[in-house]
């Protein structure tokens, strides 16, 4: 066992890939529960979505690919949190056309060309076994910013999501703060590009959060939690990618290996949730609150 | 000072995620990078990119080196993901062969980040490539190893490197080299009277793969199903008409689908302009070599199997 | 909690808490409220009475500035509403909320104080006093570490309550706020009510349940998207003006009284 962790970590390559992984999961960790909170993972989803066309873009004109998708990513966080306000109801619609019209933008760009497939399934997918220094110091950046914006308006974004109208009530303005936190999951997605690819980086933004809940009450813990699972995930699914290529000949993309462990993680604190809950309410009977 | 104080809390990450990073990285650091690696036999460490250019390091090498090919047999080299084990070889290697012309565009990337020190040639060095009719992006065709005579031009690059990574084998690698050479020299002369034989020679294929092939033997090349060198990119409408009108017009015979990949569309403008359509087994090899036990496990069988199915569609 | 507030030369009990003046509010081509005006003092209570769509919380959000107005103007405390945002505490109805959200009832509290703490910092000493202290005034103090879902509707209620209360303002507006409640935290609302009207609060109030209306209010306001009666609250809340307001809905009973049912 205790090879089996610690044995891949002897190299180079894999070094840096649990570095970028270390911190990308205190950032998707942290990131996360603002999503759950304020049930935006939907629209992180279609973020996703929304920054491909823009690293279609970077890739034709030779720059790099971290530059469209951060111009893209805000100009999204900014349409959306325009768009679902001055539309009003139905925010899944809004989202709906972004995802489609953005993406399918995107494919015509990059239908037009040749030659772009593999860069462009290292977008999709990641590939973490080939970050380099620099993609590390940008991920570390990125962290820090977005974690410690997170960490100075946490009180208003909290409001934001439990009391919509009270928020507005209390003079401030929602619209600033929605675009706030898309702002920060469009970072989020844009630093996370490399190690798991923009089709699983969802996973990430949601699931951490989600396995937390399953097992917190309270916000501190939960922060807490998230953030531990999502490290401890990166680093298993790191390992068990590493022991199945070397030991088993089985090829097993680094980034996906990760997302399949953190739903693992989910369900296992979901069960264990669900039977400490059996057992308080086994062991003490139900109090009812007197008035 | 709140707000400072509020902000240090968030960027200290509690000891419970500090803990097993520095656990980690303390191995690491620990044990030195990349040793205790395997075959302390003394064998030449070689890792080859394409099965292609396996099958020729193997051959050049004999039993004085280890090959581990990166691609597998039947597996598109334009889209490809390095795996632990590939990064892990080409660390430890000695000579790193590959194909070059752009057909591994992942390459670059992958020996930076598994650091690797080993010496690489390139197998295409010397060759005169031929360049695309289509605009392209990296616009020579890198699938030279089709023109058995440009063949031998890798395995004398191959045979080059081995020599100077390892002086005291030169013998062995230029012994080995020789006769192999020769034996590519027969498969040219067999191949000229094959497709010699023949009076249709229109071929058109999946992608354009077998530009060298024709250039060489003098085939007529009517078109592909993608046009261009790598797999990825999209006939439009407008081209599959013209390309089902030329089948029509210039009397091709067949059209050839390939090992590594799908013959759904190959099949479709097959049936759209009334011609054969040899897939399946008969699949040419155009990116790969085939799996080993398949028909093209090796460089020699795979050029039979392609000309005998060339031949046979086109009589 | 004292709200003294600087001499106005012209009116020594202070501006008017509340200046509603001729207010109307659309939702696109739909008119929701039209034409209503109404007068609160500092230290009053005003009912918002009428039936269901009548455009009470409509008013309400007009008077926190959420909705722009179609006509008319809103002056809270001789301030603009919007500007005034400060000034008026908002208490919605507890089960808009999500109960399942993991804050505790304190956490709640403390949001009212928010703005006093500004961006970036965090509530100091004071503020989590003044929550604490604005949670015993609804009796909810040894409650302060529960999750806010964990407690009861009523409990829950009162904790906003408490919330606008921690917000230190001058005018309350609360919607509903006795809907589905159990009677001790009713008794405690209307107790806690008149405490903040003694300490010079102005609240307004939307309600269906007119005998709390009587308890708690001295003046009423009857919408029904028009304005059909405002003033001292026997005068407003009579028989006829309750059947203009309600229309089959309200019951005329032996005595003299008036139900009104929900439909």
């Amino acid at each position: 066992m205790r090879g089996f962790l610690l044995d891949p970590f002897r190299f180079g390559y894999m070094q840096r890939a649990l570095i970028e992984v270390v911190l990308l999961g205190v950032l998707a960790g942290t990131c996360s529960v603002y999503v759950l909170l304020r049930r935006s993972a939907f629209a992180s989803d279609v973020l996703t979505h929304t920054i491909f066309p823009g690293v279609v873009l970077a890739f034709l004109v030779g720059q790099p690919l971290f530059l469209g998708a951060l111009v893209f990513g805000l100009l999204s966080a900014v349409v959306l949190s325009v768009a679902t306000r001055a539309l009003g109801a139905d925010d899944d619609v809004v989202l709906g056309v972004m995802l489609g019209s953005f993406f399918s933008v995107g494919v015509v760009i990059v239908s037009r060309t040749t030659g772009y497939a593999n860069d462009l399934t290292a977008l999709l997918f990641g590939r973490v076994l080939a970050v380099d220094r620099a993609e590390i110091v940008v991920t570390a950046v990125v962290t820090m910013t977005v974690v410690g914006t997170l960490a100075l308006l946490h009180k208003e974004l909290v409001l934001r999501a439990f009391d919509p109208v009270g928020v507005e009530a209390l003079g401030y303005r929602p619209v600033l703060l929605d675009l706030a936190l898309n702002v920060m999951v469009a970072l989020v997605v844009v630093a996370a590009v490399k190690a798991v690819g923009t089709v699983l980086v969802i996973a990430l933004l949601i699931t951490p959060a989600a396995a937390a809940r399953m097992v917190c009450q309270r916000l501190g813990p939960m922060f807490a939690v998230s953030c531990a699972v999502a490290v401890v995930c990166g680093w298993l699914g790191l390992a068990v990618s590493y022991d199945v290529s070397i030991n088993h000949g089985v090829r097993a993309a680094s980034g996906a290996s990760i997302v399949v462990v953190l739903t693992a993680a989910f369900v296992l604190l979901a069960a264990l949730g669900a039977a400490a809950r059996a057992l308080a309410a086994r062991s003490s009977p139900p109090v009812t609150t007197p008035a | 000072m709140r707000p400072l104080r509020r902000l240090a809390h968030a960027f200290l990450v509690p000891p419970a995620l500090v803990l097993p990073a520095a656990i980690v990285l303390a191995t690491a650091l620990g044990c030195s990078s990349g040793s205790g690696a395997d075959a302390g036999d003394g064998r030449l460490r070689v890792v080859a990119t394409t099965t292609q250019t396996a099958d020729f390091a193997r051959v050049v090498g004999g039993e004085q080196v280890q090959v581990y090919g990166v691609l597998k047999a039947n597996v598109d080299p334009h889209d490809f993901e390095p795996s632990p084990a590939d990064l892990d070889a080409l660390g430890r290697a000695d000579v790193i062969v590959r194909n070059g012309v752009g057909l591994e565009e992942w390459f670059d990337e992958v020996i930076r980040s598994a650091e690797a020190e080993g010496a690489v040639v390139d197998a295409s060095a010397g060759v005169p490539l031929r360049r695309s009719g289509v605009s392209d992006r990296g616009a020579y065709d890198p699938h030279l190893w089709h023109n058995p005579r440009y063949a031998m031009r890798m395995v004398t690059n191959i045979e080059s490197a081995f020599s100077a990574a390892d002086p005291p084998r030169q013998a062995a690698y230029r012994d080995n080299g020789q006769r192999y050479i020769a034996a590519l020299e027969a498969l040219d002369a067999e191949v000229e009277a094959q497709i010699g034989s023949l009076r249709n020679r229109k071929l058109v294929t999946n992608h354009d793969a077998f530009g060298y092939l024709v250039e060489r033997y003098g085939l007529e090349f009517v078109g592909s199903i993608i046009p261009t060198f790598d797999t990825q990119a999209e006939l439009s409408a407008q081209d599959v008409s013209a390309l089902v009108a030329r089948i029509r017009d210039t009397g091709v015979k067949a059209v050839f689908s390939e090992s590594s990949l799908p013959p759904r569309t190959a099949e479709s403008i097959g049936q759209e302009a009334g011609v054969r359509v040899v897939a399946g087994d008969d699949a040419l090899y155009g990116d790969t070599l085939g799996p080993p036990g398949s028909d093209g496990a090796t460089y020699l069988e795979m050029m039979r199997h392609n000309v005998r199915v060339i031949v046979d569609g086109l009589r | 909690m004292a709200f003294a507030d600087p001499s106005d030369p012209s009116d020594p009990s202070g501006p008017l808490a509340l200046h509603v003046d001729g207010i109307s509010v659309r939702y696109g081509r739909h008119p929701a409220v039209e034409n209503v005006t109404l007068e609160l003092s500092q230290g009053s209570a005003m009912a918002l009475i009428g039936p269901n769509g009548a455009g009470k919380s409509t008013l309400l959000r007009a008077v926190l500035g959420l909705v722009p107005l179609a006509g008319g103007s809103v002056s809270v405390l001789g301030h603009l509403a919007a500007e005034a945002r400060p000034q008026v505490a908002y208490v919605p109805q507890a089960d808009a909320l999500d109960p399942q959200f993991p804050v505790s009832a304190l956490q709640v509290v403390l949001m009212g104080r928010y703005r006093r703490v500004g961006w970036i910092r965090r509530p100091g000493r004071s503020d989590r006093e003044a929550a604490v202290a604005a949670l015993g005034r609804v009796g909810l103090d040894d409650r302060a570490g529960l999750r806010f879902g964990a407690l009861s509707a009523g409990q829950r209620q009162r904790v906003l309550l408490a919330r606008a209360i921690a917000q230190g303002s001058r005018l309350l507006l609360l919607d509903e706020p006795f809907n589905g409640v159990d009677a001790t935290t009713s008794n405690l609302v209307v107790e806690v009510l008149s405490e903040l009207r003694a300490e010079g609060a102005a609240v307004l109030m939307s309600t269906h349940d007119l005998s709390v209306a009587h308890l708690t209010c001295g003046e009423a306001c009857l919408l029904n998207r028009r304005q059909v009666a405002v003033g001292p609250i026997d005068a407003t809340l009579t028989p006829d003006l309750l059947a203009a307001a309600y229309g089959p809905q309200a019951v005329a009973l032996a005595g003299g009284a008036t139900v009104v049912t929900t439909s």
